[in-house]
């Protein structure tokens, strides 16, 4: 199940047409209503589950407000129940299949149906989290209304893959006055249009022509061919998440609701640490926040505030190991994570030598610096795609020789990408066309659209690949 | 009484000897420290370290997490803003 379909398209439209009608105190009630409705469409019975969780984070700051000695406790006790959630719907989703079939006996397979893993736990979990911290260190206030609380947690543009809004700032966000005008129409329709566009036009292309989630041992593309498949998987997940965000980004500002920036031209990044504050911003500033820096200051007090070497290489090699288990309990994406996290280490360790100080000071080399960084991030994402015996394969098939021919498309694909990130770098702003000269805009934003449509035409809608997550 | 400018100095000072090793007049108060990549994530906890034990004010983990917490200027602001003072 996706978010894209005429019928999801039809409710949000109702739920928009609702929301600007109603009072503004009756807004969120409406907002919230709606996106109950689109969570029970997209995950079934699992919305109870999310309901339950919901009830239960809002409950724990009251329940520490009425048992204050045992706050610390009960806090725990709520960060430690979304992540048991999180374990079991999402790790282990087939022993609760079976709990099921044993309390439902027989007829139970037909109502259960297949064993799947509730979408959208994974970006819940960390919002649940984020919203306890935040009341817990005096950031979101401990009676903020089940409606608002509700609403941060399941509101539907960001429900089913982030970004990864932290609770304080959304909680303001929901407080604070919103605007609908001109101007931010113009911003969101931008938004959308650039999202579904890097979606159709760029992503699932990039995906057809890669074929590397596919590819299977003794099937290896080789050398250039493989170089070309690599390169088209990478921009394809970079486009449909981005696309994704983008989507999300417009369809929220339709409510007057900013939602966080995620993705700032990853392959312009100058190192790896760098990139990873790029791709998927939001959910990297979670896991700085919550997992880097404090493991880093305990390490960092325990050395006299040293740069001791456990201080340097532990605390990334360990962020990215639980970002590796966050995107999936499988030796591949944890691997993922290990490598990713070790080249980091290696770069934070390295980065202090004074060549490599002198190195990050020559501005003509910055184009070799991001060349260097999305290579080895490319490599590392083999492991996003397949399997460890598979992705071995695959890195000796880069160094084997040539064989096959890169698809005409590749190249001209990976330009528009970049070009769009270039626009949107210089500018500061993914929204940036809404503030080109009309005729610009108009015949700029109708290509896209024509372009999507020819797009979509041609090969179909596809799900968003982070959805998976 | 410190003011903008005395933390901003000494957090200048701090930057470029202990983080940079670069003179102190290489960073502007208002340059970008984090996403100018001058300074990586470990150097903002080494820096968060410095200044609990300089100016006597608490950080917790998501003011270094922080957008605003980038220039010297902006970093002066929060430490005053916590009624940081000269140990």
């Amino acid at each position: 199940m996706t978010l894209l379909t005429p019928d999801n398209a039809l409710i949000g439209l109702a739920i928009l047409a609702l929301y600007l009608v109603v009072p503004r105190r009756w807004s969120d009630r409406v907002l919230l209503a709606g996106s109950l409705a689109l969570v029970a469409r997209l995950t079934g019975p699992y919305a109870v589950v999310f309901a339950w969780m919901t009830l239960g984070t809002w409950l724990t700051p009251r329940a520490s407000r009425r048992w204050p000695r045992a706050a610390t406790a009960i806090f725990a006790f709520g960060v430690a129940a979304n992540l048991a959630a999180l374990a079991l719907f999402k790790y282990r989703p087939s022993t609760l299949h079976g709990v099921g079939l044993r309390l439902l006996g027989q007829g139970a397979p037909e109502a259960l149906g297949p064993v799947v893993v509730p979408l959208g736990i994974s970006y819940f979990a960390l919002q649940a989290i984020s919203y306890l911290a935040d009341v817990r260190r005096g950031r979101a206030s401990p009676s903020s209304g089940l409606v608002e609380v509700a609403l941060y947690l399941l509101y539907f543009p960001k429900f089913l893959a982030g970004p990864v809004e932290r609770a304080g700032e959304f909680l303001a966000r929901l407080a604070a006055p919103r605007r609908i005008d001109n101007e931010r129409l113009a911003r969101s329709s931008t938004l959308i249009v650039l999202g579904l566009a890097r979606k159709f036009v760029i992503a699932n292309p990039l995906f057809a022509i890669s074929g590397l989630g596919d590819f299977q041992a003794g099937d290896a593309p080789a050398g250039l061919f493989a170089a070309a498949a690599l390169a088209a998987y990478v921009f394809a997940v970079y486009n449909d998440f981005a696309g994704y965000t983008n989507l999300a980004q417009g369809i929220s500002a339709f409510f007057g609701l900013d939602l966080s920036p995620n993705f700032r031209q990853p392959f312009f990044a100058q190192g790896f640490a760098d990139f990873w504050s790029r791709w998927h911003a939001s959910l990297t500033g979670w896991l700085k926040e919550y997992v880097y820096f404090p493991l880093t200051r305990v390490l960092l007090r325990a050395s006299g505030g040293r740069a001791s070497a456990v201080a340097l290489v532990a605390p990334p090699v360990l962020t990215l190991l639980a970002s590796g288990l966050w995107h999936g309990a499988c030796a591949q994406l944890i691997g993922w994570g290990g490598v990713v996290g070790v080249l980091m280490a290696l770069e934070s360790v390295i980065g202090r030598a004074g060549w490599a100080r002198r190195w990050r000071a020559i501005g003509a080399a910055s184009v070799l610096r991001s060349l260097a960084v999305t290579v080895g991030m490319s490599l590392s994402v083999v492991l996003f795609a397949l399997p460890v015996p598979e992705a071995l394969t695959f890195w000796r098939s880069l160094v084997a020789p040539s064989a096959g021919q890169v698809h005409p498309a590749l190249l001209p694909l990976l330009g528009v990408s970049l070009l769009l990130d270039a626009l949107q770098g210089r500018a500061g702003d993914d929204a940036a066309p809404a503030r080109w000269p009309l005729p610009l805009r108009a015949s700029g934003l109708a290509l896209a659209v024509l372009l999507t449509f020819l797009a979509l035409r041609a090969s179909g809608p596809r799900v968003f690949i982070y959805q998976g997550f | 009484m410190l003011d903008r400018a005395a933390v901003a100095r000494q957090l200048r000072e701090y930057v470029c000897r202990e983080l940079l090793r670069r003179p102190p007049e290489s960073i502007g108060p208002y340059d970008r420290l984090v996403s100018g990549g001058y300074i990586d994530s470990f150097g903002l906890a080494q820096l968060g370290l410095f200044i609990e034990e300089a100016f006597g004010v608490a950080l917790d983990d998501a003011d270094l997490a922080r957008p605003e917490f980038d220039s010297l200027n902006e970093i002066a602001d929060l430490v005053l803003q916590r009624g940081g003072a000269v140990r």
